[in-house]
């Protein structure tokens, strides 16, 4: 059992903040990834949570207990790197039975857990190597095992793949995901990509400039954001987000009219299309101009400018238009999003 | 590689072997001299015709010199273990913790390795006689302890050395000190071996202090020692006091040659990864 919150942590480095405010509850063997583009915070806030880093303000609890000012070393907690940190001058079998050795188990057992855990992690075969003579993915592994074998309370990753190649990169996040499901421990992952926060998570933390932006599942993100922001960062690609204008009191974007949709939010409202809800449609009001298409296998990005916004579909193979063509699109007036112009807020109309 | 014309070459090569050879002179003849007989040491030639050990022998039944050799290395060893300690530890603090009046310490680290030793020889000296510390061996290792040279080396090795291994100790569980030991010295390896090196030939040649501190066996060290036999009345005797010197420069050479090995296997064994 070990459920984590946070209760509004702050950090700030002299002068930058670098993280505004976290609350958050996960919860025992809950699976959430801290989601968002490079500097907003996201490894700052792990660190804190592992004890690398002093908390500026708020506290951090693990079950019961206020661990804000306990240090990294008596978290019972396990990290695995970006760069993986592997100690050089040790064997992979050292590496991972270090943590073991520190709280003084007996030699006979740190091997063979250290065996065990290898095996998870179809390491076995490199125990006697060192670091030096492993491979990118191989490191990755045993950065991985050295945090199982201890069987911590929760599990920290900072962006453990992103020194992979892609193909190696979407096996491993399936196998962490499966390992962790099998452990059940409570894990915390740090990552700038939206397909593996979508493809792992339980929950979501989207975050940008510090600030949480949304919590929620990945459907949850994916059907509901709470803001262009995160509109525009989950999915892929990202939804369209077009300006919208007013003539007479009647709005219009992308061609379409929107009637009046209550007076105040003329002008100063944006619309949201995801790519994936665009259809291609001869009798359709609104006109886009083609400018580049991607086969992406069974599916294609049409690329294009409509109503002055540049604009992207996702349709299928045979539904797509030639480069150059100017086509009718259409989507769901149910698939239409509502934003704040102006602080980019999602508005429910 | 740079590969120089053939009269460049050659106009290197000797240049290079005369320098060798200035330096090389003068230690070959103290050995030669060293197994010369009396009645040889002011002949013309500079090797021996009838070589003799009696010099050597001479060395440690007239002069005790193994209690002289005795105090220098074990000083020396003691010397240079504290310097290692001290330095590295101090080199942790810098580069690891922040606190406060870190910037202005380390300033102070810098600012003594400025200040000349003849500035500071007679104030350590008052200082260690009012102690009761003359001629004893903590008068040659004390006041030598802080190394500033080897703290700011350590620390500059120590910046370079990657957060993230502090960071995934400290996750495992370890203590600072274990860090520093487990973790961190042993990829110091190299630059420990460099600075034993520096610290011991820097120590065991040291010639100054000791002749100011020392006065008797107890803690006269080797290369005061050899001076006995110097003599301005009888005449300086020559022979066993190159047997003294020749025998007096080994300790270093062998530290020098065990050491550099250390450095040169780590710098292979690290920089094939390429
Ligand atoms: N040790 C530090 N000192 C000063 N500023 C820092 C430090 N670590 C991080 N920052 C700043 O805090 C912000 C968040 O950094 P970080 O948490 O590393 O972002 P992310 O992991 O999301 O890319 C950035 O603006 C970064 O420059
Ligand atoms: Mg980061």
């Amino acid at each position: 059992m070990s459920s984590v919150r946070f209760v509004d942590v702050r950090k700030t480095f002299d002068k930058v903040v670098a993280v505004q405010g976290l609350d958050l509850s996960i919860a025992d063997g809950e699976f959430v990834v801290f989601v968002g583009p490079s500097g907003c915070g996201k490894t700052t806030s792990l660190r804190m949570l592992a004890g690398l880093e002093e908390v500026s303000n708020g506290q951090i609890w693990l079950d019961d207990s206020d661990i804000t000012r306990l240090p990294a070393k008596e978290r019972d907690m396990a990290m695995v790197f970006q760069n993986y940190a592997l100690y050089p001058h040790m064997s992979v079998a050292e590496n991972i039975g270090f943590a073991l050795t520190l709280r003084g188990v007996p030699r006979g057992q740190i091997a063979e857990r250290v065996r065990k855990a290898a095996d998870m992690v179809q390491i076995g075969h490199l125990l006697d190597r060192r670091p030096r003579e492993l491979s990118g993915g191989q490191k990755q592994r045993v950065a991985v095992c050295r945090a199982i074998v201890r069987d911590p309370k929760v599990f920290l990753f900072d962006e453990p793949l992103s020194n992979l190649d892609p193909q190696l990169r979407t096996t491993a996040r399936g196998e962490i995901r499966a390992l962790q499901r099998r452990l059940g421990t409570t894990s915390v992952y740090v990552t700038h990509d939206q397909i593996e926060a979508m493809t792992m998570a339980d929950r979501i933390v989207v975050m940008a400039d510090g600030a949480v932006q949304q919590i929620g599942s990945p459907v949850d993100l994916y059907e509901n954001p709470a803001n262009t922001f995160v509109a525009a960062f989950i999915g892929a690609p990202p939804m369209n987000i077009a300006p919208m204008s007013a003539a007479d009191g009647a709005l219009r974007a992308l061609d379409r009219d929107f009637g009046r949709i209550g007076d105040r939010l003329a002008n100063a409202c944006k619309i949201g299309v995801r790519p994936e809800s665009i259809v291609f449609r001869d009798d359709a009001p609104s006109r886009m101009s083609v400018s580049q298409v991607e086969i992406i296998g069974a599916e294609c990005l049409v690329y294009g400018e409509a109503d002055g916004a540049s604009l992207v579909a996702r349709v299928e193979r045979a539904a797509a238009p030639r480069i150059g063509e100017r086509v009718g699109f259409d989507w769901p007036a149910d698939a239409t999003y509502f934003f704040d112009a102006v602080d980019g807020r999602r508005l429910h109309i | 590689m740079l590969v120089l014309s053939r009269p460049w070459r050659i106009i290197g090569q000797v240049l290079l072997f005369s320098l060798a050879a200035t330096i090389v002179a003068p230690l070959l003849l103290v050995v030669f001299t060293s197994f010369k007989p009396p009645n040889e040491i002011y002949a013309g030639l500079p090797w021996p015709q009838s070589p003799t050990f009696q010099n050597y022998i001479d060395v440690f039944e007239k002069l005790s010199l193994a209690i002289y050799l005795w105090n220098s290395i074990a000083t020396t060893v003691l010397r240079v273990a504290g310097q290692l300690v001290l330095a590295v530890l101090a080199a942790y603090a810098f580069a690891r913790f922040q606190f406060p009046g870190r910037g202005l310490l380390f300033a102070l680290v810098l600012g003594a390795m400025m200040i000349p030793h003849q500035l500071t020889f007679l104030p350590i000296y008052l200082m260690i006689t009012k102690l009761g510390w003359f001629d004893t061996w903590t008068a040659l290792i004390v006041p030598n302890l802080a190394m500033p040279l080897a703290v700011l080396l350590l620390r500059q090795h120590l910046l370079s050395f990657p957060r993230e291994l502090y960071d995934a100790a400290s996750m495992d569980g370890a203590s600072e000190l274990r860090i520093l030991w487990s973790v961190v010295l042993p990829n110091l390896k190299p630059i420990l071996a460099a600075l034993t090196i520096v610290l011991f030939v820097d120590c065991w040649n040291e010639y100054f202090w000791p002749l100011v501190v020392t006065e008797t066996e107890a803690a006269m060290t080797a290369q005061i020692g050899v001076r006995r036999f110097l003599n301005a009345e009888q005449g300086d005797d020559l022979g066993p006091l190159m047997a003294a010197m020749t025998i007096v420069s080994l300790p270093a050479l062998a530290v020098f040659l065990f050491f550099q090995r250390q450095i040169i296997q780590t710098f292979v064994s690290v920089g094939v990864k390429g």
